[in-house]
């Protein structure tokens, strides 16, 4: 194992090593000028488990990444890439100062008074093979007793140590995890796509909710249906209601939201009825700016309260940032984003008559266009309260704002789905507002 | 018994956008290693950043150490490409457009050390992007166009033929402005050569012959292998030696010749794309189609320039036998189905073809159909093939955006199965 390899090792086991490098490689930015450094270390496993012989594909890797952001006179410059070393932390540092001259207006977040100390409020567990074929194999043998070709199952298991270091000498340091795995079975109509996803690695994992909703998905779409009756209130599951969730939360990012004036303007305003509420829960303690992150409340009983803000996207609005700035692995700099987004759930129950719709079929996106979901789903007639006859798959076009403002009421059983940018929502349910002959 | 192949790289990018008037840059480099060990059906992957890796083999180190030293990206064409960017941007302006100009770069050198052999090979390309954006009384329409290029300096030679671009990019934004409302019910299909509409054998052949969903008896296509499903004139491969402007590669990313897998061929389903280990579990010789997006991920069956080979005639002389019909020349895949073949894409643009000439622009819809259906369907193939080679890869698993290209000679398809549509069951809102 080389020098660095070790010093890659030590960094995500210690984080105080890191950060001394990352404060060394930061006093390379002169006052006035401030800057700052943000650093992922990760170590990624990664497994497809071939669903016909049970045979393991694995992938492992420790990568180290970091992003320099240099202020100087109101005006940034950035620099990120793979590092291989301390040096390589301060010729980042020294880059970002040498193009803040020349680089763009933005504005820097704020250092808060409390900040810098550094924070482990868990211990680091590392992924292991052993514990990705452990999370696999139930799941294998749940897939296989669907009686469906599943075309694939991926797991992974990812650690990591984020790292923020700022001129001021202070630090933030998280170590978030994720274990996840994703099935997708063929059906004679299409391919039904779902996951299950931790903050943990390890321990017992329980795939009973993942197979219960494919097992849902495939009963709608194991047999002929009929088209949707337009007449019926529509229910849309879970499954088929978390797209809409997902594509509210890339409406409400500031930046877009900035470049709307009409979305901007109504801020503060009723857009929706008053069985709609959308949180945004952090699961964390700073954002990736090394704001203070708490609950925010998106949309207040049909009230638009806030939009997801980074230090530059609340600028462009004339306001604060509200600790929502992540920063995506392959690239490090921020951009407004949600944590945790779902609909607040509600206490209604399914109507005895309505169109439900359960199964999404896997399309390769859900947006196509800006503010509109369009859907593949099927589902069931309900009539009298007892499913009758199945609705065959069918293109279901939603345009977000509109649809959401149709919400008639939201049922109880709220369900995050990690397939979908790991949004959380309850069912649905709509005056009949189908329309058209599929 | 276990073998261990190592992969090195070294991929520099290269991304200038132009637009509203400013002007954004970035370079990167990244460089890694990994090893694959197998071992009957399975395999483990390790990877490595560059400088992080443990000691090498000394073939690997030595033929190696070009690929995994800490240099800097090459940014020598940045700033040519950044005055051409600001000209596209101003012509553009100039035609009274919006317009968009991403220029993305990709050089990528690649080793692969086994027991046996030492590979290696060097792929470029340059991608130059204009996006336009016309409005008129309220109503805005937009038009892409994408070129490849082997080189930064390259594409340099071709700025001289810009206005043109710039030109064909506006004018079929402003002709949208007149669009007519797309067409419902069966009728004449016809993609142009080299559009981005050879996206549809990408996805109706390509993906469901590759050898992983080959294995797990997925696909609709392999459970017709050696039978018909098209007329003799038509051949389809996925061909990275063809040379001809797309994907091309002499070695896939396990160290592998490439070499040309022909999917259909004169109308007969016929060879699956492999990679080391699909060729194993298939019993069949691997044929050079293991890509990677990089060195942190394991190699996996992929396409890489997806042809239809020539037969005869070209675009004009197939419109002239359309008496009512659509050119389709974007197409973006939206489901397909590699069970059944059923398969639904979006297309944001087509025009009207009657009685043998182009029409008016249509309002962008859905063509849905089967892949059985539509390749038996296919009743014309012309002779002058083009290549089309864009921005937008394939994705994976979690392997997205690996690069991808078209060979594309006009295709008809007169009885045919695919029914645009342009409504859906949406909400009445």
């Amino acid at each position: 194992m080389s020098a660095w390899t070790w010093e890659c090792e030590r960094w995500l086991e210690d984080a105080e090593s890191l950060a001394s490098a990352a404060l060394r490689a930061l006093r390379g930015v002169q006052e006035p000028a401030r800057g700052e450094l943000f650093i992922r270390v990760a170590d990624e496993l990664t497994a497809e488990l071939d669903p016909v012989t049970g045979a393991y594909q694995e992938s492992r890797g420790l990568s180290v990444r970091a992003a320099a952001r240099v202020w100087r006179d109101g005006r940034l410059g950035v620099a990120q890439g793979l590092v291989a070393g301390e040096q390589e932390l301060a010729a980042l540092v020294g880059l970002a100062g040498e193009w803040a001259g020349s680089g763009a207006e933005a504005p820097r977040p704020s250092v808060d008074a409390e900040a810098g100390q550094l924070q482990s409020e868990r211990a680091l567990v590392r992924p292991s093979s052993e514990g990705l074929r452990a999370l696999g194999a139930p799941l294998l043998d749940g897939v296989r007793g669907l009686g469906v070709t599943v075309q694939a199952l991926f797991l992974e298991q990812r650690a990591e140590l984020r790292l923020l270091a700022v001129s001021e000498g202070r630090c933030w340091v998280e170590r978030p995890a994720l274990e996840r795995a994703m099935a997708r079975c063929e059906t004679s109509q299409g391919a039904v796509l779902d996951a299950l996803a931790a903050p943990v690695l390890g321990g017992a994992r329980d795939v009973t909710a993942l197979l219960g909703r494919l097992r849902d998905a495939l009963e709608a779409l194991e047999g002929p249906g009929e088209a949707p009756d337009p007449s019926l209130p529509l229910a849309l599951r879970p499954t088929v209601a978390a797209p809409l969730v997902a594509g509210l939360g890339v409406l409400l990012r500031g930046d877009v939201a900035a470049g709307t004036p009409a979305l901007a303007r109504a801020l503060g305003k009723r857009l929706f009825p008053s069985a709609f509420t959308l949180v945004d829960e952090p699961g964390r303690q700073r954002d990736d700016e090394g704001q203070r992150a708490s609950r925010l409340v998106l949309v207040e009983r049909g009230q638009l309260a806030t939009f997801l803000h980074s230090t530059a996207s609340a600028a462009l609005l004339g306001t604060a940032s509200n600790a929502r700035a992540v920063r995506e692995p392959g690239g490090l700099l921020p951009a407004p984003g949600a944590f945790g987004l779902h609909i607040a759930p509600g206490e209604s129950p399914l109507p005895d008559d309505c169109c439900e719709l359960t199964a999404r079929l896997e399309t390769f996106t859900t947006m196509p266009k800006p503010g509109t979901v369009s859907l593949i789903a099927a589902g069931w007639e309900r009539r009298g309260g007892q499913r009758v006859r199945r609705v065959r798959p069918f293109e279901l076009e939603l345009p977000v704002l509109p649809t959401l403002r149709r919400l008639r009421a939201v049922g109880p059983d709220l369900t995050f789905l990690p397939a979908l940018e790991g949004c959380g929502t309850p069912t649905l349910l709509f005056d009949p507002l189908l329309r058209g002959a599929p | 018994m276990s073998r261990a192949t190592f992969f090195v790289e070294r991929r520099e990018t290269l991304r200038v956008s132009a637009r509203n008037g400013s002007v954004e840059e970035q370079a990167e480099r990244e460089a890694g290693v990994g090893l694959t060990e197998r071992e009957g059906s399975g395999a483990s992957y390790r990877w490595w950043d560059a400088g992080a890796h443990p000691p090498l083999p000394d073939a690997v180190r030595h033929r190696g150490a070009a690929l995994l030293d800490g240099r800097p990206p090459d940014t020598q064409a940045v700033a040519s490409v950044v005055t051409l960017a600001r000209e596209l941007e101003a012509q553009g302006r100039a035609q009274g457009a919006r317009l968009e100009v991403t220029v993305r770069g990709l050089s990528q050198q690649v080793l692969c050390v086994d027991g046996v052999r030492a590979v290696e090979d060097v792929r470029q390309v340059v991608w130059l992007e204009l996006r336009a954006r016309v409005e008129r009384e309220g109503m805005a329409r937009t038009a892409l166009g994408e070129w490849a290029f082997a080189t930064p300096e390259a594409l340099q030679a071709a700025a001289q033929r810009t206005p043109g671009w710039v030109e064909d990019v506006v004018g079929r934004a402003r002709s949208k402005l007149d669009e007519r409302p797309c067409p419902r019910g069966p009728l004449t299909v016809v993609l142009p050569p080299g559009s981005d509409a050879g996206v549809f054998f990408h996805e109706v052949c390509g993906h469901p012959l590759e050898g992983d969903v080959v294995s797990r008896g997925a696909s609709f296509l392999a459970r017709k292998r050696g039978e018909r499903v098209a007329a003799d004139f038509v051949t389809i491969a996925d061909d990275p030696t063809e040379g001809s402007g797309g994907v091309g590669y002499r070695f896939d990313d396990e160290g592998t010749p490439a070499r040309p897998a022909t999917l259909v061929h004169q109308g007969r389903v016929d060879t699956p794309l492999l990679d080391l280990r699909t060729a194993e579990v298939l019993g069949l010789e691997p044929n050079g189609h293991g890509r990677r997006v990089d060195y942190r991920h394991l190699a996996l069956p992929r396409m890489s320039h997806t042809v239809v080979r020539p037969y005869q005639g070209d675009l004009e002389s197939i419109l002239s036998e359309v008496e009512e019909g659509l050119l389709v020349s974007y197409l973006t895949p939206r489901h397909v189905h590699l069970l059944g073949g059923d398969f639904c894409f979006h297309f944001p643009e087509a025009r009207e073809i009657r009685q043998g000439r182009l029409g008016a622009f249509v309002r962008p819809g859905l063509l849905r159909g089967n892949a059985a259906e539509a390749l038996a369907s296919i009743d014309a193939v012309g002779a002058d093939s083009r290549t089309f080679f864009g921005l937008k890869g394939c994705g994976k698993l979690d392997q997205g955006g690996l690069p991808v290209s078209f060979g594309l000679p006009p295709c008809a398809s007169r009885a045919s199965p695919w029914s645009p549509r342009n409504e859906r069951l949406d909400v009445g809102v």
